[in-house]
């Protein structure tokens, strides 16, 4: 658990960080 | 009818209705904006899943497409996440509270996001499957829109969660919360990916990420408001 748990937030930051840059690109494609 | 395409989304549709009414008693009780702010969140997220179901079950209506777009797609993680915003952000800026700026300049950018979905030209034969998308909008400007309460949405409620989680664990107190906002950000991620998949064509992308989101969010919310167990928290200590 003590090392479980920043791993999973490490890994959920990262996956945030993927999403936005989806959606500035969708926003830059303009669809 | 695409039973399939119509079962999943009622069934995200239902854990929402009944997820908003747990958040929304909770309002009622303790009368803090953040639980107001998530019910209506959540109300968004079941109409849109409803919506979606209605589309499945019955087939194009330009209402319920307006409808599902509007909540479904728009608006959801902008309310939700502004939640979590009055949950964090206490700051004050020239005596406002910064959370009541952000709420004004929410509540407005969704007027003009009505007003944009409803007065906009539709074509359904530009949808791909048995699903709704928003490709079948023609007038230019309004799915441009999506992005930004998206972008605003993820960095509130996905941030905030993850900023809860790290906090509850930094300070090894309440376990229930740092692995209930795991849950939360982990559920509110699916829709997101959902979303982004089905922009690039993959088939009921978004109506699965919406029932995994809407079913990771509800156990994260029930893991992080149950009591805390004796002895959890001693207990990550010795781990």
């Amino acid at each position: 658990m003590e090392r479980v748990i920043p791993v999973v937030l490490i890994g959920l930051g990262a996956a945030a960080l993927i999403a936005l840059l989806i959606a500035i690109y969708v926003l830059a494609a303009g669809t | 009818m695409h039973l399939f395409e119509a079962l999943l989304p009622l069934a995200s549709s239902l854990i929402s209705f009944v997820f908003a009414g747990f958040v929304l008693k909770r309002w009622n009780t303790n009368h803090r904006p953040h639980h107001l702010l998530w019910g209506i969140g959540l109300l968004m997220y079941a109409i849109g899943g409803l919506m979606e179901a209605l589309y499945g079950f019955f087939g194009w209506h330009p209402l319920v497409f307006r409808l599902w777009y509007l909540f479904g797609a728009v608006l959801v993680a902008a309310w939700l996440g502004q939640g979590t915003v009055y949950l964090l952000i206490r700051k004050r800026v020239a005596g406002v509270r910064v959370a009541d700026i952000l709420m004004a300049v929410l509540l407005l950018g969704s007027l003009f996001a009505a007003y944009r979905v409803f007065s906009a030209q539709l074509d359904p034969t530009r949808m791909i499957s048995g699903e709704l998308s928003g490709h079948a909008i023609i007038t230019p400007g309004v799915r441009v829109l999506t992005p930004f309460f998206n972008i605003y949405g993820v960095i509130m409620l996905v941030g905030g969660a993850i900023y809860s989680a790290w906090i509850f664990w930094r300070k090894r107190i309440m376990l229930n919360r740092t692995i209930g906002n795991i849950f939360i950000a982990a559920g509110a991620l699916a829709p997101a990916f959902g979303g982004a998949f089905q922009r690039f064509g993959i088939p009921l992308a978004l109506y699965l990420g919406e029932f995994i989101g809407a079913v990771l969010m509800f156990i994260g919310f029930l893991y992080s408001t149950r009591p805390e167990m004796v002895g959890e928290t001693a207990r990550v200590r010795q781990a």
